[in-house]
């Protein structure tokens, strides 16, 4: 039986650009095509539609600069989002990508910039910089990443989190807590690319992926390289 | 008499320093930082004025060249070393360098290369008469990460500029800063046939070629290891020296357009010939019968443009992650390194071996050998090859450049 072809979108990717997060995108890609998956990638700016037929959404991190129009644009696609989203679309949204999704974002000037609320989270921009290696746990498997965000984030209580912080801040300074899920959409402030050096949760977004073409699981990887990246970066300084 | 107190002061430090071993340039440049930053107002009395150098690749490289040819020219040319260029290092310097007796500096002209971040704050006191700006790209993310707000700040550098600002011509941001001041712009850049070789940031980061081909002043005609031809208008240079690399081409251009502008009647052929690269920028090097080629690496763009340097060769890439490096690797992956080539071996090390190893890893390039330990990498890359490219951030240049002039004699070439 033929494979399915898998649709890998990324969203704002001349915007949002500057730190690396399109490598999750690579990952994944190839993590499919090894296991004999056909992969189309597909990147959306400002104004482009997004495929019906889409898998995967990825939203990175960028420029400041950038972040306005970006909102704006975001804010209207909101049911668009929500529904691919209740329809099981898998969504990683990295650090402005996080940021956007929540509630709200309030600026050092204390103007509130709307996100598009489907994560239940609200963000704070503050004059620290939360930077550096972070280790997460999340369902007992170790993630490591890089953090590098000023704003800080708050979960609603009883919010699934992506994570519970080993090294590092992750959404504030002393929450304890890295990120927020919401059935498939995972917002996080970890580059690194995150799915670079943790193989285990590319597979994860992947299996999820692949739930509506009846897959329940995946053939092994030879991961020895990832793994061994993840280990050294997680015993890398803060 | 602050004057004269402040560079005794210095100097006295510079001297307690060495006494005591160590060669810290850091110290006096912040001691009188603090008690007289107005010292670096001294550069004025030079009589042929201040050349500044900023922009994100370059600097340096351009900096020792146009240096090298004004020297050649006969001019006492006061210069900054590349770890130097920010207000601290540019004091350190000039205590370093001038006369306590009689409280000046003993040079005719400066040649400076200056942090981009720190050439608009610079600017206004330095008054340069010249500025060079090499280019704006996407620098160590956890440093600038906004090419928009470099491109302005070197903007209000060339707005202070007197005689001359001398740019990249294919640099759009570069270019629409510099509209509207009152130096003359010169511009540098090559000819539209070698345009795959200089690829814009956008172009690669938005994956889509823009072809708006701009002409310069100055154009870089062709380039091989050992010669670099350069047009102006009607007349031709050929100019000899040994480095390798697309980057050190364009160099080798700013630095022309920038001595021939400032001094229409000299010969760039003759005053840039025979120059060679500085530290780990394109370098070679010779150990133990293996010819290595030193690329540092710093941001995607500069990696980009390394990667295109011999490509038949095997290539070690050193990756370490310390501040001076950019902590986060993430950059790594904005990295084209499709680029790199077929190469016959690749191996990867420094603290971050295995970040490079699984970016090349998901671009389908076979990495031979991983070792976070960098002198049982360089050892082992020596005894299998007879010629390589080194791929090196900041800190793993200075740990091979050590590594290496231990290994053999004769490294420094003077």
């Amino acid at each position: 039986m033929k494979k399915a072809t898998v649709t890998l979108v990324h969203l704002y990717p001349k915007e949002l650009n500057i730190y690396g997060d399109t490598g999750n995108i690579q990952v994944l890609k190839k993590r499919l095509e090894w296991r004999g998956y056909e992969v189309v990638v597909r990147q959306v700016g400002i104004g482009d539609l997004i495929p019906q037929n889409a898998d995967f959404i990825l939203v990175g991190g960028g420029q400041d600069a950038a972040q306005g129009a970006v909102a704006k644009d975001l804010l209207s696609r909101k049911s668009e989002i929500q529904k691919l989203a209740s329809g099981g679309v898998v969504m990683l949204l990295i650090c402005g990508g996080y940021q956007l999704f929540g509630r709200h974002f309030l600026t050092s000037d204390g103007v509130k910039i709307p996100g598009i609320g489907i994560l239940p989270v609200e963000t704070k921009a503050t004059s620290d910089r939360l930077i550096g290696n972070i280790v997460i746990e999340r369902n007992g498997v170790q993630l490591v990443g890089y953090e590098n965000h000023s704003g800080q984030t708050d979960v609603d209580d009883g919010a699934e989190v992506f994570g519970s912080v080993i090294k590092g801040a992750g959404n504030s300074k002393n929450s304890g807590t890295e990120g927020c899920v919401v059935g498939s959409v995972f917002g996080t402030y970890m580059h690194g690319p995150l799915l670079s050096k943790n193989p285990e949760f590319a597979d994860v977004l992947i299996l999820r992926m692949l739930k509506k073409y009846n897959v329940t699981e995946l053939t092994k990887l030879d991961d020895t390289t990832e793994l061994r990246a993840h280990k050294n970066a997680t015993q890398r300084p803060r | 008499m602050k004057k004269r107190s402040s560079i005794a002061l210095g100097k006295g430090i510079y001297w307690a320093l060495r006494k005591s071993g160590r060669h810290g340039a850091a110290l006096p440049g912040l001691v009188v930082e603090k008690i007289n930053p107005d010292l670096i107002t001294i550069l004025h009395s030079l009589p042929e004025g201040i050349i500044v150098v900023s922009g994100t690749n370059g600097k340096t490289t351009t900096t020792h060249m146009i240096a090298y040819a004004l020297r050649k020219k006969g001019l006492r040319v006061f210069t900054n070393k590349s770890g130097s260029n920010m207000t601290r290092g540019l004091l350190a310097t000039i205590v370093k360098h001038a006369s306590v007796t009689k409280g000046t500096l003993p040079f005719d002209i400066a040649v400076l290369e200056i942090d981009e971040a720190y050439a608009a704050k610079l600017a206004p006191v330095l008054r340069p008469r010249v500025t060079v700006l090499t280019n704006v790209l996407r620098d160590q993310l956890d440093r600038f990460g906004e090419i928009d707000h470099t491109a302005k700040l070197l903007g209000i550098a060339a707005k202070y500029t007197t005689d001359k600002v001398i740019v990249n011509a294919h640099d759009e941001r570069l270019v629409k800063y510099v509209q509207g001041i009152r130096a003359a712009v010169v511009s540098f850049g090559h000819v539209p046939e070698l345009s795959e070789f200089f690829p814009s940031d956008d172009d690669w980061h938005t994956a889509k070629v823009v072809n708006n081909y701009t002409a310069a002043d100055y154009e870089l005609q062709s380039a091989s290891q050992s010669t670099f031809q350069i047009k102006s208008k009607n007349i031709k240079w050929d100019i000899g020296a040994e480095m390798a690399g697309w980057h050190n081409a364009i160099n080798m251009t700013a630095a022309a357009a920038c001595v021939h502008s400032l001094y229409p009647e000299s010969d760039p052929e003759k005053l840039l010939s025979g120059v060679s690269a500085p530290y780990g920028r394109g370098e070679l090097v010779s150990v133990r019968g293996c010819d290595l080629t030193l690329q540092l690496v710093k941001n995607p763009a500069g990696f980009r443009i390394a990667m295109s340097v011999e490509q038949e060769q095997p290539a070690m890439m050193v990756i370490n992650d310390d501040y001076a490096d950019s902590r986060d690797v993430s950059w790594l992956w904005d990295v084209p390194v499709e680029a790199l080539g077929d190469r016959p071996y690749i191996m990867t090390t420094g603290t971050r071996a295995y970040d490079m190893a699984v970016r090349l890893k998901y671009a389908d390039i076979s990495v031979a050998d991983i070792d976070t330990d960098i002198e049982k990498s360089i050892l082992k890359f020596i005894s299998l090859h007879k010629q390589g490219v080194v791929f090196l951030t900041y800190t793993a240049m200075l740990q091979v450049r050590t590594m290496l002039t231990k290994l053999t004699q004769g490294v420094d070439k003077k």
